[in-house]
């Protein structure tokens, strides 16, 4: 334990560091309030033994200092007074003393509320480990709720969140954004074909290829069981559409065999919609949008982008 | 209370810092006592000068630091002293400040001489 020891009294002080010594503690002391404090912020000690009255800083406003700036760990306060004042008591442990002891010093009592210190300042630490691996654990948890476990994309459920964001910044700010559906042609085929577990590897692969093309700030989505969706925050729709054309040729280009394909090899579709500045409508109306588009993608002849807004202007 | 009657200096505690001093392997009882001496010495100067101009809240202040100090040390009867004189200031009853302050004085010799007789070598 860390201990810190104020007292303007040298001859108190020197009772006090006898008795610590004596006990095989470390301590640190100074000798008035304001000092204390300085060393309490530098050193955060486990017990902190301060007199009632010392100059620069009260006792008192000590405690109530340590108690209102000390947020992780916890340090044992105990203040000193020189004659058990029962109303002097009171007011120390309401503005957050854990103990007191009474001038002239009985060492048998200090080594008394060492004990008890020792057991509050460990239940603490260990509160405050336990607590902090739970918050490890539960952004942990977040995370692995976000995201897709085949693909490693995010997942609805973080589309549901990403999108609530999205449109707040979008009405604040009057953002622009791109949101694209992309779809595995005749996937159901090649699951067909293949099994399903050649069906997961071509998942991962396009996600890999989606990876790859996209920027930093754009976002991913495992949206349904073979289809993606991605959002460009800011992009036009021609450089949405440019990174949209990058993902379907990078898909094509890596010649996976495709026997249920009319091109021989597994391709994709997209639809694609874009929200300019100014405009009202909901992320679900610009989803439904890119939805339309790669429906019209897919009886164009599949292997193919169609854009949204296109057909609407 | 007549001055035979009392100790100037608490047995109870005396005892408790020679032991403290013994388990610490420290002549505490020895530097205490020239160290509250010292300290208790520029108390009563400050109390002295704080009454000559007056100055409630200095005696105030030295006069607590002096009961606490003489507490620590077992001089129950000089702490009470500088306590009573304290509260005294404290209220600004000092009409018998110079009365008070002497009767500090006087139980400061007292536990001057107690403090050389305790930690005299033997």
């Amino acid at each position: 334990m860390k201990i810190l020891v104020a007292d303007d009294d040298p001859t108190s002080r020197l009772i006090v560091e006898t008795a610590l010594r004596r006990l095989g503690h470390e301590y640190e002391s100074v000798a008035d309030g304001g000092q204390a404090w300085q060393a309490f912020q530098s050193g955060q000690h486990d017990v902190v033994i301060c007199d009632w009255m010392m100059p620069g800083q009260t006792g008192l406003e000590l405690c109530a200092n340590i108690r209102r700036h000390s947020a992780g760990s916890y340090a044992y306060l105990i203040l000193v007074t020189k004659h058990g004042d029962s109303d002097q008591i009171l007011e120390g442990m309401a503005a957050g003393a854990d103990d007191y002891l009474v001038k002239p010093l009985n060492p048998k009592d200090l080594q008394a509320r060492l004990i008890a210190a020792g057991r509050v300042t460990s239940l603490h630490r260990q509160l405050g480990d336990r607590q902090a691996r739970l918050e490890g654990l539960n952004s942990e948890l977040t995370a692995i709720a976000r995201r897709d476990p085949l693909t490693g994309l995010s997942n609805r459920r973080a589309l549901q969140e990403d999108v609530a964001a999205l449109e707040a910044r979008v009405t604040r700010y009057g953002h622009r954004y791109c949101m694209a559906v992309l779809d595995v042609d005749h996937f159901k085929a090649y699951n067909d074909h293949f099994g399903h577990q050649a069906g997961d590897r071509v998942l991962e692969t396009v996600a890999t290829v989606l990876k790859r093309v996209a920027r930093t700030g754009d976002a991913l989505y495992r949206y349904g069981g073979e289809e993606f969706l991605c959002i460009f925050p800011e992009q036009s729709l021609a450089s949405g559409a440019h990174a949209v054309q990058r993902m379907r040729i990078g898909i094509e280009e890596l010649a996976l065999p495709h026997p249920g394909s009319s091109f021989g090899v597994l391709t994709v579709s997209a639809g694609l919609a874009v929200l300019d500045p100014g405009e009202t409508r909901s992320a679900s109306d610009v989803l439904k949008e890119a939805d339309e588009a790669l429906y019209r993608a897919k009886s164009l002849g599949r292997n193919y982008v169609e854009y949204g807004s296109l057909l609407a202007s | 209370m007549p001055d035979g009657d009392r100790a100037v200096l608490d047995p109870e505690v005396i005892d408790r810092l020679v032991r403290l001093g013994d388990d610490a392997g420290e002549d505490l009882l020895a530097q205490l006592a020239s160290l509250f001496l010292s300290d208790a010495g520029v108390r009563v100067a400050a109390m002295q000068a704080a009454l000559a101009r007056g100055d409630a809240a200095g005696i105030a202040w030295s006069a607590h630091q002096l009961s606490g100090a003489s507490a620590s040390v077992g001089a129950a009867e000089l702490s009470r002293l500088a306590a009573t004189f304290e509260a005294a200031s404290v209220v600004d009853e000092l009409s018998d400040g110079q009365v008070g302050l002497e009767a500090i004085e006087a139980e400061l010799d007292r536990v001057r001489v107690a403090l050389l007789v305790q930690t005299r070598p033997s």
